[in-house]
């Protein structure tokens, strides 16, 4: 999808006053937070198991190349084939081109994050090929026209209430009369309707939650099964998976697997987790005939050069939007591209560009909750904060910040007028809001007080509280 | 796309400041560095294996029974379906270990090449994983992988002396079998679910409304 990450203020504001997605928040909170914590807090050694994820995936990073030869030689020997894609234009033509070959009428979708950011289904549509999201998530937010706001709940922000509406003018041409329906039913309703596609297809793409470089093999991670029916059912089966996905080992991916699920749905482990090797062999009686896999770059071979190179560990679990005060507020949406929350502010600005994505690194309270909580210890703060001083240096900060920052700089560089300075400004503020304790408006401040109050300082400055507790305790 | 892989690469190469070509067996070593010598940190468990292995698997909302022989597995099958609106047409795999079974005559028993006609699906699986109470199968002309996902209830077969504790165990093992890796290699652990909407949890999404267990004890 176009990012519209440049609209991220108002649509943050919208956000914040919009009563359903706020209900549906909620849901997150009670929800992932929870059954995170109780998984993790019985695994033996968690703090271990991210030592190891971060270590797997740091060597693999150092050694792409290698691995990523070695992957493409397994998938060719179990007779599957091997698509490069540099950017979101050659991945479109790779897989419009293979649906083509297949003369695809009906193409259904496991969830893949990579193909949302490619746009894969505006480019089926457009070739003419009927695209079917079967993640019941997925699903949903398709009828909607609607892209996720959560990499693995991607209609986190529905209530039942909106999907309710959504299968009666889908399903029903709007003829329902029972207009609040209970879960099972309409759960039940979406099975039906996607079981005939799924029956009917030619074509099944997938994303993938990791390849091993030594089977050539991928693995699908799913609760639904729907990744499942995608490709054991059509005749070809398409996955696509950004190149940072590898991991050298069967023994590897399983160290991931048991960070993933947890950190993801606080599951020991998801219904059900696939390997996936080429197509189906001489003997099978199902399966695909054949198999391809797209390996996507699209700006992560960038992130590799430098700083950023540690983002490529993400394993696209979404604890730290879970856990995220920002993310938790205004839902996926307002970050205006395919990846949300804290990992979002990280990818979107590397991938779509630091001029047009300036709010995002910059939606960060640096709690640094969403680094505590990855399983692949990703600096999360640290990078935002990196991004921050990269907009900078490419003057994409607001000028009204800049010269704030230039004002303070200058005094801060002179010690003694900035220490009067401080102490004049802070006595007279300390007296002048005694009384309440706080401002509720403040020249020059209008942006802090329009959202919260100012505290009222206590007349002395940070310095001289810490000389005078200095000289206490000697 | 050819050019597309050696810019991809060369990328990488430039990116990682490679001189030469790299060397297979130095990244071996160096993963051996990073990584360690010893398995992953992993859930551990008092008692056995196959008590572990049960546990979990209720927790995932599977239910089990266990019988002393295979030819039990028919009569244990026929008692599961009794007690549900699931009728008595049975899609078995082909896997030979099935064919030990004794099947009660008011079952009709087929031979399934896919699941595409079976509401009730019986599958073999080659182990079970304690650690999660996964069951893990291969797809094959001896176990269809569409078996697995497309009957509303998901029979599975499973010899306890095919209980592992860990991952690294099922590797170990599968390692040494003819025809590893299969095209799909499936963990499965309970039954198919959604909390796509409002969070609740809800089974049955597009695979099996249920998962039962015949533990065939050796």
């Amino acid at each position: 999808m176009e990012s519209r990450a440049q609209y991220f203020k108002p649509a943050a504001r919208e956000a914040l006053h919009n009563p359903d997605l706020q209900q549906a928040l909620a849901n997150v909170q009670a929800g992932f937070v929870g059954k995170r914590k109780f998984v993790v807090d019985r695994f033996p050694d968690f703090e271990g198991l991210r030592e190891r994820g971060r270590r797997i995936k740091d060597h693999t990073l150092a050694n792409l190349d290698v691995y990523l030869e070695q992957f493409e030689a397994q998938v060719h020997a179990a007779g599957g084939h091997v698509h490069w894609a540099g950017t979101q234009d050659e991945a479109q033509k790779i897989v419009t081109d293979i649906c083509r070959q297949a003369d695809a009428r009906i193409v259904t979708k496991g969830k893949t994050m990579a193909g949302e950011e490619v746009e894969l289904n505006e480019a089926l549509e457009a070739a003419g090929v009927e695209t079917v999201e079967t993640d019941l998530g997925e699903y949903i937010i398709q009828l909607a026209h609607e892209p996720p706001s959560h990499i693995i709940a991607p209609a986190i922000h529905k209530t039942r209430q909106q999907i309710s509406d959504l299968f009666n003018e889908h399903h029903h041409r709007g003829t329902l009369k029972d207009k609040l329906r209970e879960v099972p039913e309409l759960v039940d309703e979406a099975r039906g309707i996607l079981r005939q596609k799924f029956l009917s297809a030619d074509v099944g793409i997938t994303g993938a939650n990791c390849l091993v470089a030594e089977t050539g093999s991928l693995f699908l991670v799913t609760n639904e099964g729907n990744g499942d029916l995608t490709h054991s059912l059509p005749r070809v089966h398409v996955a696509i998976a950004g190149i940072e996905k590898l991991v050298p080992t069967l023994e590897d991916a399983a160290t991931q697997l048991r960070l993933l699920a947890r950190s993801a749905t606080g599951q020991d482990m998801t219904a059900y987790t696939t390997m996936v090797t080429g197509p189906r062999r001489a003997p099978d009686t199902d399966g695909p005939e054949e198999f391809h896999i797209v390996l996507l770059d699209n700006g992560r071979t960038r992130m590799l050069e430098g700083r950023f190179r540690e983002m490529l560990r993400c394993i696209r679990c979404g604890a730290c939007m879970n856990h995220c005060p920002v993310y938790s507020a205004i839902g996926g949406h307002a970050y205006g591209w395919v990846y949300p929350g804290p990992m979002g502010s990280v990818l979107t600005p590397l991938i779509v560009g630091l001029d047009r994505t300036r709010d995002l690194p910059n939606a960060c309270t640096l709690n640094g909750r969403c680094q505590s909580v990855c399983p692949v210890k990703i600096p999360l703060p640290d990078l935002l904060r990196d991004l921050r001083e990269e907009q900078y240096q490419h003057n994409l900060t607001p000028r009204t910040t800049r010269w704030g920052l230039a004002v303070w700089a200058w005094f801060a560089r002179r010690p003694r007028l900035y220490n009067a300075l401080a102490r004049a400004g802070i006595g007279a503020m300390g007296r002048i809001g005694r009384r309440k304790g706080r401002f509720r408006h403040l020249p020059l401040a209008g942006g802090w007080t329009a959202g919260r109050d100012f505290p009222a300082p206590q007349r002395t400055t940070f310095q001289a509280a810490w000389r005078q507790q200095r000289g206490a305790n000697r | 796309m050819s050019d597309a892989r050696e810019r991809i690469l060369g990328r990488i190469r430039t990116a990682l400041g490679r001189e030469g070509p790299p060397d297979a067996e130095a990244t071996r070593s160096a993963r051996q560095a990073a990584v360690g010598d010893g398995p992953s940190q992993r859930p551990e468990w008092q008692g056995d294996d196959l008590a572990r292995f049960q546990q979990c698997l209720e927790a995932a909302a599977g239910t089990w029974v266990a019988v002393p022989s295979m030819a039990e597995v028919g009569r244990a099958v026929a008692d599961y379906l009794a007690e549900r609106p699931a009728g008595t047409a049975v899609h078995r795999a082909p896997d030979p270990a099935l064919d030990a079974v004794d099947w009660p005559d008011h079952l009709t028993v087929e031979t399934a090449r896919d699941g595409r006609a079976a509401l009730v699906g019986v599958s073999r699986a080659l182990a079970g994983m304690a650690e999660t109470g996964s069951l893990a199968l291969a797809s094959g002309p001896d176990n269809p992988a569409t078996l697995a996902f497309l009957p509303d209830y998901h029979i599975i077969v499973l010899r306890t002396a095919d209980v592992v504790p860990w991952f690294e165990d099922i590797w170990a093992r599968m390692r040494q079998t003819d025809g590893f890796p299969p095209r799909s290699f499936n963990f499965i652990t309970g039954p198919s679910r959604t909390a796509d909407v409002e969070q609740t949890l809800q089974l049955g999404a597009h695979g099996p409304r249920s998962l039962h267990v015949v533990l065939v004890e050796t």
